[in-house]
């Protein structure tokens, strides 16, 4: 059967026909054959038959006559018949009457017996008993034997003829298969060759001919059919490999101008990032160094005068009555003469010499490298000269002196905080003295300024005299347009000085020790408005106080707060304190662990004035805050200004990203709110919405539910 | 049975020709009545077939016991007739008259009758008479006048003819 398998289809055909013509030969010649013998025994018996009748007719009469002559007569006709090997005639009782036999015959004649009429096939021969009737009467019987050579000759010979078709029809196969079976075998190898060619060429587009409408037709069309899809899917496949390589080719690109975008932006980043170092360090509107820096440098300075043996110089300018300046000609007008003076300044100083805006219209100026104090006299007129010319601003021509405070390391001080203290001292010693002088420090100095000793008797008198007052500016949401809170601002009402600004006193405060109690009662006031507010039903606003660096040094703010809450019977969710990014940054180990006790109390807290001092992440990382409020410094020129939009932009992503609620600060116009609110910002204040005003005021607002946006948006 | 009867005889002959000559030749003439066809009115009249014995009677009771065989369907009958003039009845006759004028005729007056005559007389044939028995190799043989048998409108099988010898052929 594994041979039949290997064998190859042709001759598995071959032998197929050969097997199946030769069976059905063979059965055909069998049937022939069997049929052929039967036939040929029945025409044997009906010889024999028809001789026995013949005999039996023509011997009745003679054994009718006792003539056995006569009868053997009758049987001498066999002589020519050579089958037929014996005969005999029975009488009526059962005589022979008559014999015949072959020569060389010599077996025994059975007696007939009762056996008349009857055939007995033998293996070699046959017998034949027939009764002989004359007139219906039985007159004896006729016995033939005949050998079957016939039938056995004609079995040879037809065997014979069968072997012989067998063979010329087995030659005839052989020939005629060949060609016939090729119309099987031919479609199957141009099939397998076509598939060999393909495989070993790898062309697809190769068919296979064929019209042949049989099993190897659709054989055939299937299998072009295969070679079609296998061509529609190498193309489909070529093509999405083209596609796929264009769409490769697209994101390479698109990558390529996504990296050079993310440089850019890396860049602008970096910018940023520099630009806040530049904001950290200095002064926004004049672009002098800050009062860090400032600081920095002194450091710098006075360890180099240490080592060097050398003298160093704080001149601490002011100018005077700029405050004129700038409530008769407005901020701007102020701000472009500020700059102006700024400029001067560094014009009149030398290169190692640092200029640094304190705030407002203070100045402070470090040379690190005096030869003797009188160095330090001479850079201050000349500055003072140089600050006396007039200054054309907007079409006014403004003219303006300078206050100078001047104090020598080491003959002043020999640490920081004492010289700042001492320039800062005798500034107000030339103020005192008439203005537009520069001014060395002396000890008698120290005694302390007559205005802070005034402001610090005033303050004194203030608490009690009920001259500090609360005013409160409203935070609104932007997109819900209510209020959520406000932030408590602190006002001195001098009986005779009028307004005084935090900044002023607040410092006076610090120094004088009354800060705490003036912080505590910030607190408390503020704390007992909020209460009394929600007793009227507000109970979703929430108040922001400012706490100061002595507060937050003071290691009882949490305290104080704490009691401040329990006080006014309001929770500490409601409450939120803010401080200045240089407030925090004073005393971070003091500061901070006050910080986180505020917050696990539940108090919130917020990064003032962000962005102007210390706004580096690593520092913000390390505070407890919870809110950032991005300066109004950054809001002023949104959206006019491009690095303003990108700084806010960098705080707002900041903030989001760090999970910190962002409140803005100094909304002034339409623009601007449109701007924060475009940028996902919630909450915001400013002169846009309301200016500080008195707690009344805020009840009435909240009672009328003025709808800041929408009447802004009129506005 | 009846042909066992009259056909045992037939190998004894050589030993006792006469006592059992008559007894065969009575068995021959049933068998011959089996080997002839008569005219189809034959015999029909009478509805039997009459087997005659004209002279002394040879045959003894032999021939009695023929009597009541059917022959071509008719019934067989024997009859023993002295007067010539009685024996056109019958379909066979043998006559066993000596006398070869009386013979005559007997023959003459039967010759175109449809009667087979037999006898055992020599000269039986030529005096027209149809079978004559002879004795050939102590074995019964016969004469047939084929022309006397046409004359007497009697159809003679070949088969009986094949037995005999015939004679009255050139006439």
């Amino acid at each position: 059967m594994r041979y039949f398998g290997n064998m190859s289809i042709r001759r598995k055909l071959n032998l197929i026909i050969m097997i199946i013509s030769t069976v059905s030969l063979l059965l055909a010649s069998l049937a022939f054959i069997s049929s052929d013998r039967i036939n040929t025994r029945q025409s044997v018996v009906n010889n024999l038959r028809t001789m026995a009748e013949v005999i039996a007719a023509s011997s009745s009469a003679a054994i009718l006559f006792g003539d056995q002559g006569a009868a053997q007569e009758t049987l001498g006709f066999l002589d020519a018949q050579e089958h037929i090997e014996a005969a005999v005639i029975y009488s009526a009782v059962g005589d022979e009457f008559a014999v015949y036999k072959q020569p060389g015959f010599t077996e025994e004649i059975p007696n007939p017996g009762q056996q008349t009429d009857n055939v007995l096939f033998w293996r070699d021969y046959v017998e034949l008993f027939t009764p002989i009737i004359h007139e219906g009467e039985i007159e004896g019987s006729v016995y033939l034997r005949s050998d079957l050579r016939v039938v056995q000759e004609r079995m040879v010979w037809f065997l014979g003829v069968v072997a012989g078709i067998l063979a010329a029809s087995m030659l005839v196969t052989l020939v005629l298969s060949h060609p016939m079976q090729r119309v099987i075998t031919d479609p199957l190898l141009r099939l397998s060759a076509i598939a060999r060619r393909i495989t070993t060429e790898k062309n697809y587009s190769l068919r296979v001919a064929g019209e042949c409408r049989d099993e190897l037709g659709t054989l055939i069309v299937d299998f072009n059919a295969m070679l079609d899809e296998i061509r529609s899917r190498d193309d489909e496949l070529e093509e999405h490999r083209t596609r796929l390589e264009e769409r490769v080719a697209q994101r390479t690109r698109e990558l390529e101008a996504a990296n050079r975008e993310l440089a850019a932006s890396k860049e602008q980043a970096e910018s940023v990032a520099r630009r806040m170092e530049y904001h950290a360090h200095h002064d926004a509107l004049t672009g002098l160094p800050n009062r860090v820096l400032l600081n920095d440098r002194i450091t710098n300075a006075l360890a180099h005068a240490q080592r060097q043996q050398t003298l160093m110089a704080l001149l601490f300018l002011d100018l005077d009555r700029f405050k004129i300046i700038n409530d008769s000609l407005g901020h701007a007008v102020g701000d472009q003469f500020l700059k102006v003076i700024a400029q001067r300044i560094k014009n009149s100083i030398r290169a190692e010499d640092t200029v640094a805006r304190l705030g407002g219209d203070e100045f402070m100026i470090l040379l690190p490298h005096i030869s003797n104090p009188s160095d330090a006299g001479r850079i201050a007129k000349k500055i003072t000269a140089a600050l006396t010319e007039p200054v054309t601003c907007s079409g006014n021509e403004l003219q303006i002196t300078t206050s100078v405070g001047i104090s020598i390391y080491p003959h002043n001080g020999t640490d920081l905080e004492t010289l700042v203290r001492h320039a800062d001292i005798s500034m107000y010693r030339a103020k005192q003295l008439g203005r537009n002088k520069a001014i060395y420090f002396t000890e008698e100095m120290n005694a302390g300024s007559r205005r802070q000793l005034e402001l610090e008797t005033s303050l004194r008198k203030a608490l009690d005299r009920g001259e500090l007052q609360l005013f409160y500016q409203p935070k609104i949401n932007i997109i819900t347009d209510a209020i959520t809170g406000v932030e408590a601002l602190l006002r001195w009402e001098h009986p005779t000085m009028g307004f005084i600004s935090p900044r002023d006193f607040i410092p006076v405060a610090e120094n004088c020790g009354l800060i705490e109690p003036i912080g505590e009662w910030v607190l408390r006031t503020a704390f007992l408005q909020l209460a009394e507010w929600r007793r009227a039903g507000h109970t979703e606003l929430t108040m922001a106080v400012n706490v100061s660096s002595t507060q937050l040094a003071h290691t009882g703010l949490d305290a104080v707060v704490m009691k401040a809450l329990a006080d006014a019977g309001i929770d500490a969710g409601m409450v939120q304190l803010e401080i200045t990014e240089n407030v925090a940054m004073q005393d971070l180990d003091t500061s901070i662990p006050t910080l986180q006790k505020l917050r696990q109390m539940g108090v919130s807290i917020a990064m003032d004035d962000f962005g102007t001092g210390y706004s580096s992440l690593s520092y913000l990382r390390r505070l407890p805050v919870d809110t950032i409020k991005i300066d109004h410094s950054f809001v002023r020129e949104i959206p006019d200004s491009e690095e303003d939009i990108v700084i806010a932009q960098a705080i707002i992503a900041m903030a989001q990203s760090m999970h910190l609620s962002l409140v803005v600060e100094g909304i002034e116009n339409v623009r601007q709110l449109n701007f924060f609110r475009q940028h996902g910002c919630e909450i915001a204040q400013g002169f846009l919405f309301s200016k500080p005003v008195t707690a009344e005021e805020i009840q009435n607002m909240l009672q009328d539910r003025i709808r800041f946006c929408a009447t802004s948006l009129v506005r | 049975m009846l042909t066992l009867l009259f056909c045992a005889p037939a190998y004894s002959m050589a030993d006792d020709v006469l006592v059992s000559e008559y007894r065969i030749k009575a068995a021959f003439l049933y068998n011959f009545s089996r080997f002839v066809i008569w005219p189809e009115s034959t015999g029909r009249e009478h509805n039997s077939f009459s087997v005659c014995v004209l002279g002394d009677d040879p045959f003894g009771k032999t021939l009695d016991t023929l009597e009541g065989k059917k022959v071509h369907e008719l019934e067989l009958i024997v009859k023993r007739i002295r007067d010539p003039a009685l024996v056109t009845d019958c379909q066979l006759v043998y006559i066993n008259l000596p006398d070869a004028g009386r013979r005559s005729a007997a023959l003459s007056l039967l010759r175109e009758l449809p009667v087979l005559t037999v006898s055992d007389f020599e000269d039986f044939t030529e005096q027209g008479g149809i079978i004559r028995f002879k004795l050939m190799d102590n074995k019964i043989r016969f004469d047939i006048n084929i022309e006397a048998a046409r004359t007497a409108n009697l159809s003679i099988s070949s088969k009986l003819l094949s037995l005999a010898t015939v004679v009255g052929e050139s006439r």
